[in-house]
Order: structure tokens, then C-alpha cells, then sequence
């Protein structure tokens, strides 16, 4: 099966400062892959790249056959002096008429948000979908429908790829989990299986992110 | 779900100049009409104002907003920087060009009989040339700085009486090529000459000036290609 996208021998530096070290990932089609780390460890830089908003300064990208991509990158890079509608707009006029005429800037961190969200998860599937820590923010009712979402794609065949903190949510959503420390993949991917417990997950990926930081 | 808005549309929503620069524009429409009306005369005095207008509302600035992510959905999957470029430009210049039209029909509305100061192709080419330096010298620095450093540059010329020799050496109707270099030359750091006697300018000295603004262009649109995403807190 032909990978939706693949990062092979992918390096990205800013000056002196190494983001990415000879990163090497697939990410298959209709699947949700999580990208877990600490702060700053490269995981909002691989998904820029795989979004092609950053030039990788070694290695290549591939984009399978899925020509569409959706990305956002929280809340933090939506314009602040836009009007919500006049935002939403640029992607659905139904999102648009639903929400009150106000400038991104005045709304809470989790409306900006869920806004955010919305407008990037309307594109039409099958496509890859990116995005960095879309929980945060979130109230539990929004998380949910975050993550329902997630799952409504991926069985529309769209690849998600979501870089996060927050374990319980990747567990909930995620087939397979990359550790990324101080830009390389840390550990082996660990693979959430349908049939576990969700408890059980959680603690494998816990455990999974404990070896990737030597923990163990 | 739409596709990707057009560029043009997504910069007018994202980076369009705010409203006290469109209440400063109203000032001047207003002035303008005001002049035309009571004195049936004057309006062209308003074009100077609206050049200095330009000068801060052209410098938007690209770079820093990249870097917040405010340009990422216009930008996803790779985006032609030409395209990008134009419109941006477009959005930055966008202000400034409506004032300017309007200015045309006041004149218009108050039939002096001379020929309109908006439509004199030294007008034109002025107008061109700072809209485009303002842009291009904006694009990596923060918004309103281009314009605040083309201000000071000229400070410093008028403080070292660079500018008087400036102006000494300007001719409006160069006959050699070196007149004409060194005319042109003056012309794109002071745009202003060109406007002391729009009616004299010849046809080198304005296409000089066409060139110019052309080249000015050219040169953002690569820096626009060159800039990465990154975002601020990743370095």
C-alpha cells in the first residue's frame, strides 16, 4: 500500500540549532498517527514540513496520492484583528453564519481553537490532515468532539497526523504513537490496538514515552 | 468545504490595514473634497499627503506575520511566490490606490481645466514606485518600519545637504544617459521630484522610475520565496 506520506532521512536545522536529526517516518493511508514528545523536541517542525510550510535542510518528502492537506497549528496562528466570520468564510460560509461577528483576537484561547479546528478539519476527505496539539484549550465536551472526529476521518480514509501531550486523548484516537527527543525518533512506535482496554493503552503509551526518554 | 481562497481574498481578511489608517484616508478624501468644493482648487496639494499616506500604509510587513502563522492556511502544500507575492502586494497597496482614485474624481468633479495630477504618468510612476519600496522594504522587518526608515534615510540626506545636491543634480528632462541615470537615481530614493513638475518628466526618466518600481518588485517577490515558516518559538 502506498504510504499517504513519508519522510525519509528528513533533517531540519535553524542556524546552529538542530530541530530534526535524520528522521525517517510512513505514515499510512486512513490511519491516526500520534507524534509525542517533550517541548521542543521537533514535533512542530516535522508536521511544518510534512505541511511543506518548511523546507527540510536534508532528506526528502513524499506526499502519496492524497493531493489535499489540512494543517493548524493552534490557536496561536490565527490572526488576531480578523473577523471570526469574515475567517471562517475563507472555508465555509455555513461555519461562518453560526458564529457571532468578532475579532479572533477577543475570543477565548479554547474558542480560537475550537474556530481553528473547524474551519481545518471541513476540508473534504480523503486528505492529510495535520495537527499540532489540537486538544489544548479544549473543554471535555470539545475534546471529545475533536476526537470523533478524528476517527469520522480516518474511516473516510483521511491520514491524521497529531502531534500532542496529552496521552489519554492520543490512546482514545491514535493507532500507532512515534517518540520524538531532541529531534530523532526516540523509540519504536508503539501500536495502539483496537482490542486493549483503554487503561491499558494509556499505560503502554505512557511506557512508551518513559523509554523514549530513558527512563527505563 | 471551499478549496484554498484565493490569495487575495485570504491577505484582505488576514492583513488588510486597520481602521485608523482607513479613518486617516477618509480625512483626506474629505480634505480633499472640502478644497475642491469651497476653492475649486488645491486638490493636487492632497496628493502629497496621500503619497506620505501610502508610504506607512504600503509597509505592511510579511515576515513577522509568517512567522506567526498567520499566512499558513494561504501557504500549505507550497504555494507559487509569485502569486503570493502579487497578491500581497495587491492588499498592501490597495488603501493607498482607492484614495488616490478618488482624489482623480474630486479633481475631476472640480473641472480646473488642467490635466488631472492623478492620471500625469510622473504622478503615476511616483505613486507606483514608493507603494512598491514601502512593500518590498517592509517584508522581513516589522509593519510600519520600511517606511519609518525611508523617512530617516531622507532625514539624514537633508541633515548632510546630500538631498540639495540631490536636487541640483535632478533634471526632469535628462538629455544624456548619465543626466538620465543620475535623475532616475534621485528619483528613487526622493520620489518626491518627480512630482515637482509632474507635467515636464520625460519618457526615460519615467520608464526609469517603471523599471525601477519593476525591479523593487522583483526583488520582494524572491524574499517572499526565500522566507520560511518557522514559527517564532521554534528557533
Amino acid at each position: 500500500m502506498t504510504a499517504a506520506a513519508t519522510l525519509v532521512n528528513v533533517s531540519k536545522r535553524f542556524g546552529r540549532l538542530t530541530a530534526l536529526d535524520d528522521i525517517t517516518l510512513s505514515f499510512r493511508p486512513a490511519s491516526i498517527v500520534g507524534i509525542v514528545g517533550p517541548n521542543g523536541a521537533g514535533k512542530t517542525t516535522l508536521l511544518r514540513i510534512l505541511a511543506k510550510l518548511l523546507r527540510p535542510s536534508a532528506g526528502r518528502v513524499h506526499l502519496g496520492d492524497l493531493d489535499r492537506i489540512c494543517y493548524f497549528g493552534g490557536e496561536r496562528t490565527l490572526p488576531p484583528s480578523a473577523s471570526t466570520r469574515r475567517w471562517l468564510s475563507l472555508w465555509s460560509a455555513d461555519l461562518a453564519r453560526q458564529v457571532p461577528a468578532r475579532r479572533l483576537g477577543l475570543l477565548s484561547r479554547g474558542t480560537r481553537q475550537r474556530i481553528g479546528l473547524e474551519a481545518t478539519l471541513a476540508c473534504v476527505d480523503p486528505c492529510l490532515v495535520l495537527l499540532d496539539e489540537p486538544w489544548e484549550g479544549l473543554d471535555p465536551d470539545a475534546s471529545r468532539w475533536l476526537s470523533e472526529l478524528l476517527l469520522c476521518k480516518r474511516s473516510r480514509g483521511s491520514t491524521v497526523v497529531v502531534s500532542s501531550h496529552r496521552i489519554h486523548d492520543l490512546a482514545s484516537t491514535c493507532d500507532r504513537c512515534e517518540f520524538i527527543v531532541r529531534g530523532r525518533v526516540a523509540a519504536d512506535s508503539v501500536i495502539c490496538d483496537v482490542a486493549m482496554s483503554p487503561d491499558d493503552r494509556v499505560a503502554k503509551l505512557f511506557a512508551g514515552f518513559d523509554e523514549a526518554r530513558g527512563r527505563r | 468545504m471551499k478549496p484554498k481562497p484565493s490569495a487575495l481574498r485570504f491577505f484582505f481578511v488576514v492583513a488588510r490595514p486597520g481602521t485608523g489608517f482607513a479613518l486617516v484616508a477618509l480625512l483626506i478624501v474629505a480634505y480633499a473634497a472640502y478644497l475642491s468644493i469651497v476653492y475649486r482648487t488645491g486638490v493636487e496639494q492632497v496628493f502629497g499627503i496621500a503619497l506620505l499616506l501610502q508610504l506607512f500604509a504600503a509597509s505592511t510587513g510579511y515576515r513577522e506575520r509568517l512567522r506567526r502563522g498567520h499566512f499558513d492556511p494561504i501557504l500549505i502544500g507550497g504555494a507559487n511566490q509569485w502569486r503570493i507575492a502579487a497578491a500581497h502586494w495587491a492588499m498592501s497597496v490597495g488603501l493607498g490606490l482607492a484614495v488616490w482614485v478618488l482624489l482623480g474624481f474630486i479633481e475631476l468633479a472640480a473641472r480646473t481645466g488642467k490635466p488631472l495630477t492623478s492620471a500625469t504618468p510622473a504622478e503615476i510612476a511616483a505613486f507606483l514606485y514608493v507603494s512598491t519600496g514601502a512593500w518590498a522594504l517592509t517584508l522581513a522587518l516589522p509593519r510600519y518600519t520600511g517606511a519609518l526608515l525611508w523617512l530617516v534615510l531622507l532625514v539624514v540626506l537633508q541633515w548632510t545637504q546630500q538631498l540639495q545636491a540631490m536636487r541640483l543634480t535632478f533634471t526632469p528632462v535628462p538629455e544624456t544617459w548619465g543626466e538620465t541615470v543620475r535623475s532616475v537615481g534621485s528619483v528613487l530614493v526622493f520620489p518626491v521630484f518627480l512630482v515637482l513638475d509632474p507635467a515636464v518628466a520625460n519618457l526615460s526618466l519615467l520608464a526609469g522610475t517603471f523599471a525601477g518600481a519593476c525591479v523593487v518588485w522583483a526583488i520582494g517577490a524572491v524574499l517572499i520565496g526565500r522566507f520560511e515558516g518557522a514559527l517564532v518559538e521554534d528557533r
